[in-house]
């Protein structure tokens, strides 16, 4: 069921609600790295919710799911689910269940770090931004300024650090998608691919189909993309296109390498797209880092502006 | 790369994607930033929020004012324009909206190609009642984006308030495939009380009420589902299930003036017209919204203190000529309706309902019209003008009053009685309250 985030009245007190997604199921950001505290533990992050508390409540939606899945063969088929739903907010908190492929995981509270026997740790809070990136420049022709336009903003993430061997191997791909009423919302591998790569005509086909149907769904379009953004090479977009599709994050979790390996808070992972769509021709934004420091420990993530 | 989301809903949002391939003729052009004008933005959107809850919508303007520091900023004003938007909504004000307006015109001066700055500047537009431009920015988001849920619902309102009934039909019907809930519920109920179906309405709106009950609607979003219902219940005479309804808008949503109004006309309508006077006279010492202070004068009519009637009448006048000079098309319908019905300046009551009928030529319009026309004395105009407003048979009290007796002024005693006793089948009240104004004939 959607949500009438908009306002109330209107200049006639008749005027129906505005039709409007809720953002609490729009998928910001997903990360997934070894854990810097223990090598033997993964991260895995979903940034949801842009500009939390503007447009969309500062919690997670009762109405949805927040999918975490992770292929374990490499056929952008999920092996393992983790399925985080929520309670409506009571009191300044949202109590939420997990459950791993459909058996309940862990149960817990929002701002509250859970921890499970078999080590794994869960926090779902409200946070700082992570992400950085001068998008206004990029819009102004390329005129980047080096301000963050995402400074200051808030967004709901959730936490999950479990042990590597709770995933299988160590190479893994993840991909999180968001649920409205049991109805697909939103889905979100590697940065870039649906906002970018995909068509504002497919996105809907993008956001309720499996990874799985990437490259048969989503390949030729991108690729045509690719090709205009390098200035015509298709060979090199082709070769791009069989990389990025399906839109799966892939990790090897062993590693402590960043981006392209997984994706840490730290990487700069405009610098690196846009050097690699536009074939060097654009190399950076000038925003290097996230304006606020992250923290050393779980969950990572800076408190909230 | 993430899109800049929060300039537009989710799905709207991933509908003006950054192409960068729209850039690639730039690329060439694109320097390393400059190093003097480098900084880190530092504006922080304190958020001010419990959890769970938005933002104060103030302290959200306030910091996206402060975001803007490039005259090519469209995204921070798309930003602010929908705050601006959310502000005069929330808080009834008119000058909110003009300011939402000249915010999202700024915006669409600086890209005219961004979905989300079209669709907001078309909101806004349509806020004001000027349908024709928002029309003119919906259609074109329509057909770049047919499935787009937002825009649906937004034309589909607008070509409902321009009386292009199919067509708004046609898209709640795409709208109702997409999306479930209050939000399309709502709508097909005012299509269906526009088109006389007035049982399928209420029993819509009576979904739609238990469906946000069910939701996470905020107390106060919840409310305004069971004030629309009460409103409907109110205007079809089941008095004692309106005032409940009201009742129970007012536990969502305390000091809601539609509710509270709401609830007087009920009060007064089951007989405690004292009771409904007091209840309104404290409603406006809180707020001294226009529509009440006409509605306290009526009720003082029809408790027989004319006196006092009068003076809340002149309040209501003055108010509401006040907000037409401010918000102009917007509030002439409303205006027009009170000079008429109180047989006020007939000329300007007709200068008021056409100004509203060029833009908004819908049933409730053509009464106005009808009304005014009738109030000037132009009965063979009136009755052209009525006969639009009956046309999709639109079960209201007061078209029919007005139809009854603009054919009685053109000589024809039979069907006017039919129309008078429709009207009062409808709802009693409303022409037992005509009766009681010194302007009734």
């Amino acid at each position: 069921m959607f949500v009438a985030i908009s306002s109330l009245s209107a200049a006639d007190h008749l005027d129906s609600p505005s039709v409007q997604n809720d953002g609490r199921l729009d998928i910001n950001d997903i990360y997934a790295f070894q854990s810097p505290q223990n090598a033997d533990n993964v991260v895995l992050i979903a940034t949801v919710n842009p500009a939390a508390g503007v447009f969309s409540p500062t919690d997670f939606s009762a109405n949805g799911n927040y999918e975490f899945n992770i292929d374990q063969n490499g056929d952008a088929v999920a092996d393992l689910s983790y399925v985080f739903t929520f309670n409506r907010t009571r009191r300044g908190r949202q109590s939420y269940l997990v459950r791993r492929n459909g058996s309940v995981y862990a149960s817990g509270q929002t701002g509250q770090t859970v921890t499970t026997s078999g080590g794994a740790k869960i926090h779902a809070a409200l946070f700082e931004d992570p992400f950085f990136f001068d998008l206004q420049g990029f819009q102004n022709g390329f005129q980047f300024t080096g301000d963050d336009f995402f400074a200051g903003l808030n967004v709901s993430a959730i936490v999950l650090e479990i042990p590597r061997t709770e995933l299988g191997p160590d190479n893994v791909g993840f991909w999180v998608r968001t649920t409205d009423g049991g109805v697909p919302f939103d889905r979100m591998g590697r940065p870039a691919i649906n906002t970018v790569l995909i068509s504002s005509g497919s996105k809907d086909l993008f956001n309720i189909s499996a990874p799985a149907n990437d490259p048969a769904n989503f390949g030729a379009q991108v690729a045509n993309t690719i090709a205009t953004l390098n200035g015509g090479d298709t060979a090199t977009a082709q070769a791009l296109t069989a990389i990025l599709l399906p839109d799966v994050l892939t990790v090897d979790t062993s590693s402590s390498a960043g981006f392209l390996n997984g994706r840490q808070l730290v990487d700069d992972v405009i610098d690196a797209e846009l050097n690699l769509l536009t074939n060097g021709g654009v190399t950076t934004d000038g925003v290097d880092a996230n304006d606020v420091d992250f923290p050393v420990g779980f969950p990572y993530l800076a408190s909230p502006n | 790369m993430r899109v800049f989301r929060f300039a537009g809903s989710g799905r709207l949002q991933r509908s003006f994607v950054l192409w960068m391939g729209a850039c690639v003729s730039l690329a060439a052009t694109a320097g390393e930033p400059d190093a003097s004008t480098q900084s880190r933005s530092a504006t922080r959107v304190a958020s001010g929020a419990a959890y769970g809850d938005l933002i104060p919508t103030a302290q959200s303007i306030a910091l996206f004012r402060q975001r803007i520091e490039s005259d090519k900023d469209y995204q921070n004003r798309t930003v602010l324009g929908r705050l601006l938007l959310r502000q005069a909504r929330e808080e009834d004000n008119l000058s909110a909206y003009a300011q939402a307006e000249q915010v999202l015109r700024e915006a669409y001066r600086i890209n005219p190609d961004h979905f989300a700055t079209k669709f907001y500047l078309a909101d806004a537009l349509a806020a004001r009642h000027r349908f024709d431009e928002a029309m003119q920015l919906l259609e074109p988001l329509h057909s770049q984006s047919p499935t787009d849920t937002a825009v649906l619902a937004a034309l589909g309102d607008v070509y409902l308030n321009v009386g292009k009934m199919d067509q708004a039909d046609e898209l709640y019907a795409q709208l109702a495939q997409r999306v479930s809930g209050p939000v399309v519920l709502v709508r097909l109920a005012h299509s269906e009380q526009l088109h006389g179906q007035t049982q399928a309405a209420i029993d819509h709106l009576q979904e739609a009420v238990a469906a946000a009950e069910q939701s996470d609607l905020s107390p106060q979003r919840r409310g305004w589902y069971v004030w629309r219902l009460g409103d409907l219940q109110w205007s079809q005479g089941q008095f004692a299930a309106a005032r409940d309804s009201f009742q129970t808008a007012l536990q969502l949503s305390p000091d809601d003036t539609n509710a509270e109004m709401g609830l007087a006309k009920s009060l007064a309508a089951l007989g405690d017209v004292d009771g409904a006077i007091e209840r309104l006279q404290r409603t406006i010492a809180r707020d001294p919204a226009p529509p009440a202070l006409a509605l306290l004068a009526d009720l003082f009519f029809v408790n027989d203190q004319p006196e006092q009637a009068g003076q809340w009448l002149d309040k209501a006048d003055l108010a509401m000529a006040e907000e037409a000079k401010i918000a102009a098309a917007a509030h002439h319908r409303e205006y027009a309706n009170l000079l008429a019905d109180h047989a006020l300046r007939p000329a300007q009551a007709v200068e008021m309902a056409r100004a509203d009928l060029e833009r908004r030529p819908d049933v409730y319009s053509y009464d106005s019209m009808a009304w005014a026309l009738y109030r000037n004395q132009d009965y063979v105009q009136a009755q052209q003008m009525i006969e639009h407003a009956l046309q999709l048979g639109t079960r209201d009290a007061a078209i029919y009053y007005h139809a009854g007796m603009i054919k009685q002024a053109n000589g024809d005693a039979v069907a006017a009685e039919s129309l008078l006793n429709t009207s009062r089948e409808i709802n009693p009240a409303v022409m037992h309250w005509a009766s009681s104004r010194p302007a009734a004939d």
